[in-house]
């Protein structure tokens, strides 16, 4: 194992890593928090670091293409991400890509 | 509750300032929900190695911190590492050329070569650490200002010859020794090998002469001091009197010929650059070469008649030569003299040289040269 699963770790990171971000933009159509988030996000099978989603939420935002709001919930305030406008536009492009690719895929490894 | 606010506090303390309060707000309400969500698990207060285990899975403060810093995560990205590398690769060739010239001329100068050798090592060391610190630094700046270098992107086919330099390496060398063995063991006639450092190369030659006519100017406007100026106390202790040469007033005499010199180790490195853009423009080359072979004539001709150096150096007839040739051979200590004429001639030489080959390539287009590099002639025969 040892070098093999190393490196299978690797590629499988690149591997997710694009995908995560689109997963993270589709959930956030709907207002969540972080911890709300990464609990859809395992529960469709998409497991995410928390010290991967923080910083991404954070990029997403700076980058305009979410928006965020400081708000109470449960006694303690919490801060809530949701899809900008933005942020919807780029998904759908995004995810134009993503079927096309996933469509080659496919056409290629002929399941 | 304190081993949390312990781990936010060392976490803030390695985030910029603007983003502090916000991330470690949100950073604590995630800890927070993990350890509620872990006691309604387990049906009471976690103690206090469960939360310190929570705080392991959340990641280390430093990796926490950096996963928010803004800007690239590494000193030298994949797309910068191949150029990194080979700066840094030419930055260690120019030492160890820098090492050995150093060497050479340091032994002839003071002798003692052990401790000239060691000497070299060290600063040889030195300046590799330096090299790597500085190229590494300049790639840093690179990666996180976002500058373009407009060379990345728009180079030319033709600028890649300057690569060349950094294609020697210690396997060259090896094919090199191995074709001379084999031609020395068959003692069959076989096509002469390639020079391992490709002395023909006209890149070679372009980067030597920027390399010696920037190390000269350096050297002749003062920013480089080789520990060789020698004074009249020095020469006395090789042995040699400064004559009639002492009278000169040495200051005075570089002020005079200071812009010319100038003017000439510059003329010297913008050929190397030229050779480097155009290899195979020879007739301008020659033309280049020939003006400054005629440079160099003509600074011999002023020395030996008009500079303040006249009177002593002045050379009449060739039995002036062979009189002062004759004052070396006087018991110590030696006239100066003789030696500033044997440069002066060697100068003159060297000029009558440079301007027939000068001549040459300008009226043949470089006829003849580079022996071993035959798409080299075929190209320059066009």
């Amino acid at each position: 194992m040892g070098v093999d699963g190393d490196l299978y770790e690797s590629l499988r990171m690149e591997l997710r890593r694009g995908s995560l971000t689109l997963g993270v933009l589709a959930r956030l159509r709907e207002e969540r928090y972080g911890y709300t988030l990464r609990q859809a996000l395992a529960a469709d099978g998409l497991e995410m670091e928390e010290s991967t989603l923080y910083p991404l939420l954070r990029r997403l935002e700076t980058q305009g293409l979410l928006v965020s709001e400081w708000r109470e919930e449960e006694k303690r305030k919490k801060r809530f991400y949701k899809l900008s406008a933005e942020g919807e536009a780029m998904l759908l492009r995004l995810l134009d890509e993503w079927r096309r690719i996933s469509r080659s895929l496919d056409k290629i490894i002929e399941i | 509750m304190d081993l949390v606010n312990e781990y936010l506090r060392s976490v803030a303390a390695l985030l910029p300032k603007a983003q502090r309060e916000d991330i470690i707000a949100e950073l604590r309400d995630t800890i927070l929900t993990r350890i509620e969500e872990r006691e309604s698990d387990l049906g009471r207060p976690l103690t206090d190695d469960e939360v310190e285990a929570v705080l392991r899975e959340v990641g280390h403060p430093l990796v926490i911190a950096a996963r928010y810093r803004e800007g690239p995560q590494h000193v030298v990205g994949p797309a910068l590492y191949p150029y990194w590398l080979f700066a840094l690769k030419a930055a260690i060739l120019l030492q160890i050329a820098a090492a050995v010239v150093a060497v050479i001329v340091r032994t002839v100068v003071f002798g003692n070569f052990p401790q000239v050798l060691g000497q070299a090592i060290g600063s040889g060391v030195v300046g590799v650490l330096v090299s790597l610190g500085a190229v590494t630094g300049a790639v840093w700046i690179l990666e996180r200002r976002g500058a373009r270098i407009d060379y990345l992107d728009r180079w030319r086919v033709r600028d890649l010859r300057l690569l060349e330099i950094a294609t020697w390496d210690t396997s060259t060398l090896r094919e090199w020794i191995a074709a001379r063995q084999a031609q020395h063991r068959r003692d069959r006639p076989e096509p002469p090998p390639q020079h391992p450092l490709r002395e023909t190369s006209p890149v070679a030659r372009g980067l030597a002469l920027i390399v010696v006519g920037t190390a000269l100017i350096l050297w002749w406007t003062g920013v480089l001091s080789l520990g060789l100026d020698l004074g009249a106390d020095d020469l006395r202790r090789f042995d040699i009197s400064l004559g009639d040469l002492g009278t000169v007033r040495w200051s005075a005499f570089k002020g005079v010929i200071f812009w010319a010199v100038l003017a000439y180790l510059v003329a010297l490195v913008v050929q190397g650059a030229l050779l480097l853009a155009w290899p195979r423009a020879r007739r301008p080359q020659g033309a280049l070469q020939a003006a400054r072979g005629a440079v160099l004539l003509g600074f011999c001709a002023w020395l030996n008649t008009a500079s303040p150096l006249a009177a002593t150096l002045g050379l009449g007839s060739f039995g002036d030569f062979t009189q002062r040739m004759a004052m070396l051979a006087q018991s110590p200590p030696v006239p100066l003299a003789p030696i500033v004429t044997i440069f002066v001639v060697s100068l003159a030489v060297s000029g009558v040289l440079l301007l027939l080959r000068g001549l040459w390539d300008l009226a043949t287009g470089g006829l003849g040269r580079e022996p071993g590099r035959p798409h080299e002639l075929s190209g320059s025969a066009r």
